[in-house]
């Protein structure tokens, strides 16, 4: 029997009212698409969003019993096995990507955690993108102040900004700078320009560069602070790994995010985390130049960044700048 | 799984990844691999007086002096069992908790 390869998944999250559903139903339209199933999430007791993106993608599925990441965690993967044994015996379409969308409300952590360590779904489906709708118009003034949008913000791998035609240029470069401050390692797009999935799509690679062109701590009033390392020395893998576990065990609350690159003895790593969630260390293929620098960026909330950078180079006997 | 017991363990976690990203098939590796992080837990807690063992090449134990005793599936399990167990976690951002500085290579004791 053929094995089947794991089945990428997007999930698509954004404050209430950010322009989520609007994002994905004219990315669903786009002709390179390709064959998606969208998994809808609403708060509310009578879901619509799914009536909304059903016309475009048949096989939308509305979890409908509450917010995703609290409560209906169970339905979920059940939700998604339910879809791929449907795909297998022919009762719906084939699909090459799943599309999770969720409530306004929701803490992408719990999700991200459903998704990499529930044991039978760790085997079906992998993760590929998390993109967050940010509102332009509401983004800064309202949204910044619910720990949900910090927590959503911090963990995109790419951030579309919608509405950026009702905002004036300088209030859009001042949101693009506060999203940069809260991760510095999303890919920052406008929604307004239709991005595909194929232009959502990251490596991941690309992000830490961004990140060094930045004080390598800083704070963007939302109490979400960043802190950025660099280091030229290969890092000793199995020490850095029983760190951070105790540092997301103890401090994981308040760590948002957590992205490395790093240069091993044995090769480049890629580190990707979301509050006490970590994905499998990926390793990177291609050949890392030999003056490429490990970068590590720590995204987090009343977290003391002057420390965590102390604790790093005092368990790791390394010198970052 | 542990013939004796049925108990589960597995090295499918996200610390046990070694450069095949996953907890290496081969058994020599993986050895080699739990060993190496025993012992950075082990200088990790030596100050408190607790070590960390291989059990069976399957999970790990966790003992301090009194024979006091906790057996976890991975490292990050490591942590809840100080706290849940050995009345106390480990903060790595405490500075108490800090290693000492190594010694600069061919510098004077």
């Amino acid at each position: 029997m053929m094995r089947r390869t794991a089945v990428p998944i997007t999930l698509l999250t954004g404050f209430l009212g950010a322009g989520k559903t609007t994002w994905l139903a004219r990315a669903l339209q786009d002709d390179t698409a390709g064959r998606v199933a969208v998994l809808v999430n609403e708060f509310g007791a009578v879901g619509i969003d799914h009536l909304l993106v059903g016309t475009i993608a048949p096989d939308t599925v509305l979890l409908d019993s509450g917010c995703i990441c609290c409560q209906i965690r169970g339905e979920l993967k059940d939700a998604i096995l339910n879809l791929m044994s449907q795909a297998q015996n022919g009762e719906v379409p084939q699909f090459d990507r799943i599309v999770i969308e969720t409530t306004g409300l929701a803490d992408p952590s719990q999700i991200l955690s459903t998704l990499t360590f529930d044991p039978v779904l760790h085997n079906q489906v992998i993760l590929q993108d998390v993109v967050t709708v940010a509102d332009a118009l509401n983004g800064a003034a309202l949204h910044a102040k619910q720990p949900e949008w910090v927590a959503q913000v911090a963990a995109a791998s790419t951030i579309l900004l919608s509405k950026t035609d009702l905002v004036p240029e300088d209030r859009l470069l001042d949101l693009q700078l506060r999203l940069g401050l809260i991760n510095p390692t999303a890919q920052l797009l406008d929604a307004q320009q239709c991005p595909t999935f194929a232009d959502i799509a990251s490596d991941g690679t690309s992000a830490p560069v961004r990140a060094q062109a930045r004080a390598p701590s800083h704070s963007d009033g939302t109490g979400a602070q960043t802190l950025s390392l660099s280091f030229d020395d290969p890092l000793d893998w199995t020490g850095f790994v029983i760190w951070l576990s105790a540092l997301i065990h103890r401090h994981g609350t308040n760590l948002l995010r957590v992205k490395c690159l790093l240069k091993t003895p044995e090769g480049v790593v890629l580190i990707d985390g979301v509050g006490h969630t970590l994905h499998h260390p990926r390793h990177l293929d291609r050949e890392m130049p030999s003056d490429q620098s490990s970068h590590l960026v720590f995204i987090g909330r009343n977290l003391d960044m002057t420390l965590l950078r102390a604790s790093f180079e005092a368990f790791l006997n390394v010198k970052t700048s | 799984m542990c013939g004796l017991c049925g108990i589960f363990g597995t090295d499918d976690h996200w610390s046990a990844a070694g450069f095949e990203t996953r907890a290496s098939a081969d058994p020599v590796l993986r050895r080699r691999d739990r060993t190496a992080r025993i012992a950075v837990v082990n200088r990790m807690l030596a100050r408190r007086r607790i070590q960390l063992s291989d059990w069976q090449g399957q999970s790990y134990i966790l003992r301090n002096l009194t024979g006091r005793q906790a057996i976890v599936s991975n490292v990050t399990e490591v942590w809840a069992a100080l706290e849940a167990e050995f009345g106390g976690g480990f903060d790595p951002l405490d500075p108490a908790n800090f290693p000492e500085a190594l010694p600069e290579p061919g510098a004077q004791s």
